[in-house]
């Protein structure tokens, strides 16, 4: 009888230590979810730094996990710890991205409106602009350098509704650095005229 | 203790009190040994080369170096699974170290290899650049405006568009970019040169040649006068007796260096002419109406529309003239003159003098040498 309770002991003790150390399966799944979400939203390619924080603390937690797994006495505390906290980051970087994709989208939405008034500007100087000798040819120049650039417009609005902001804006600026020139050369030919 | 003591020995005190005691050495009886530095340094390192591009820089060098940081990383894990007493940190120290000069070994690849394609996309960039300020600096030597095409436009913007992705550091979208401004760019140098291929042309160059021969020769058998007008040099010179007596400056049209074919197409006729009219007072001061058409102007004319190049509709044109106004601005296929010299020449010629009006006389005109670079240098 004593022995049986003394096996009995020893095993209650045992279960005690181990068996209430379980792998904490939901919020690993949890943050991989909110890690998941933050690349489709598309972390890799808007906030790569923040993108590599959040898939590092993924991976040292696995790794967290893997450690106390094989451990006779496990715990999985510091695993649990380091999933909170790469969950709310993957959760706030989620946000984080669509703030920026946001701040790009307009930024590329302001820049093409710019690009657009600019180049009703430049048709309203080279319609004033004079047309006398001397003049004309580069007018005429002008005029083609302008419908070749304006022919690019519409190509920005696409590469905005396919989520290519970061393009769409190199594209836009590109434009209205271009319309800009060919005003300042309208300018400047004007200015000689008089 | 009197009172519990018969409850231990009820128990077996023994075994509990063994087993107690193991359990506690286990617990607390040791700590866990610190993990490595190198482990922190080179999780840090592996940040570093990301944040600076390297994965992007170097993709394969990178991921060489990625495969060892996770095979370090497995070997931490084996390591920190073990029981306390058995873990030995040494070897992943050692492992650590050598992931950490892998990384040096990487962020240099990086680097070098991020100068070599910044160094090739910019060089790109500038060889497009420069064809397209010489076709640029040709349209405005020839001040032929057909030679400024929406295309040069076009190449010039997504030039300024590929400097951009260069500088994020986006080399795929700077050469698909780059790649698009050159197409733009070949396009527009062979939309040139199939314009003015006809100055490159020998036996063209020839033809004109003989023309003006023919009439130089006819002025000195005669005596009399001969206008003869250098479109490419853009060049009036007046003939008497075979002799050059004076060569002013001209201009012309924005198409002037085509042959001249239908009305409304703003060219300069080529062949030979004479006078038909003077008019003392012109819309550009005096003016000396040109025999455009002649037979051959009619002859070429009709084919073009046999061929269908023109439309049925579409009229031969006439009323080209030689006239004042001053040679800056752009005729409708006329010859202008600076009013002086427009004078000088009206009062010299008269109605019946020849007018030769050829594209060139130099066989090695700048117009090919500079189209011929332009397609060598692609």
């Amino acid at each position: 009888m004593k022995k049986l309770l003394v096996v009995l002991a020893s095993l209650a003790l045992v279960a005690t230590l181990t068996a209430c150390a379980k792998a904490p399966t939901e919020e690993i799944n949890a943050t991989k979810a909110a890690v998941d979400a933050a690349v489709a939203e598309g972390a890799q390619q808007y906030t790569p730094e923040d993108y590599k924080m959040v898939a590092d603390g993924l991976a040292a937690a696995n790794a967290e996990i893997k450690v106390q797994e094989e451990k006779f006495f496990k715990n999985f505390d510091k695993a649990k710890q380091i999933l909170a906290k790469t969950k709310a980051d993957a959760e706030a970087l989620k946000g984080k991205v669509a703030a920026r994709k946001e701040e790009l989208k307009q930024a590329a939405i302001a820049t093409l409106a710019q690009a657009n008034t600019a180049l009703v500007e430049a048709k309203d100087l080279l319609a004033k602009a004079p047309k006398g000798k001397g003049s004309k040819a580069d007018i005429e120049a002008m005029q083609t350098d302008l419908a070749g650039v304006e022919a690019m417009i519409p190509e920005v609005q696409p590469m905005i509704d396919g989520g290519d902001f970061i393009g769409a804006n190199e594209k836009a600026n590109a434009i209205l650095a271009r319309i800009t020139a060919v005003s300042d050369e309208v300018k400047a030919a004007i200015e000689k005229k008089k | 203790m009197a009172k519990i003591g018969p409850v231990l020995r009820f128990l077996g005190a023994g075994p509990i009190v063994m087993a107690l005691i193991i359990s506690v050495l286990s617990l607390v009886g040791c700590s866990e040994p610190p993990i490595p530095p190198e482990v922190d340094l080179a999780v840090s390192q592996d940040q570093n080369l990301w944040k600076t591009g390297v994965p992007r820089f170097a993709p394969r060098e990178y991921e060489e170096y990625a495969a060892t940081l996770r095979a370090g990383q497995e070997l931490l894990t084996t390591e920190r699974s073990k029981f306390i007493w058995f873990q030995d940190y040494d070897p992943v120290a050692r492992f650590f170290s050598d992931v950490i000069a892998q990384g040096e070994q990487v962020r240099t690849a990086a680097m070098t290899a991020r100068a070599r394609e910044t160094t090739d996309l910019s060089l790109q960039i500038i060889k497009i650049a420069d064809r397209l300020r010489i076709l640029r600096n040709l349209a405005d030597d020839v001040r032929d405006r057909k030679l400024s095409t929406r295309g040069m436009a076009r190449a010039e913007t997504l030039l300024d568009e590929a400097r951009g992705h260069v500088k994020n550091g986006d080399w795929t979208k700077a050469r698909r970019v780059i790649g698009e401004a050159s197409l733009n760019v070949d396009s527009a140098v062979r939309a040139t040169r199939q314009m003015v291929a006809r100055f490159g042309d020998a036996q063209q160059i020839s033809h004109w040649r003989a023309l003006v021969a023919g009439a130089v020769q006819r002025s000195r058998s005669s005596g009399g006068y001969l206008v003869v007008v250098n479109k490419l040099d853009r060049e009036l010179t007046l003939y008497k007796s075979g002799q050059q007596v004076k060569t002013y400056p001209a201009g012309m049209g924005i198409n002037y260096l085509a042959d001249k074919l239908y009305s409304g197409d703003r060219a300069t006729p080529e062949g030979e002419y004479r006078i038909i009219r003077k008019l003392p007072a012109s819309k550009f001061y005096k003016a000396l109406l040109i025999n455009y058409p002649n037979e051959e102007d009619q002859r070429r004319f009709a084919q073009a529309k046999h061929r269908g190049e023109i439309s049925k509709r579409t009229q031969i044109g006439g009323l080209i003239e030689i006239h004042g106004g001053g040679t800056a601005g752009l005729t409708n296929g006329c010859v202008a003159l600076d009013d002086r010299h427009m004078l000088e020449l009206y009062n010299t010629v008269e109605v019946g003098t020849p007018v030769v009006i050829v594209g060139t006389m130099s066989a090695t005109n700048a117009l090919c040498s500079t189209l011929d670079s332009l397609c060598n240098a692609n």
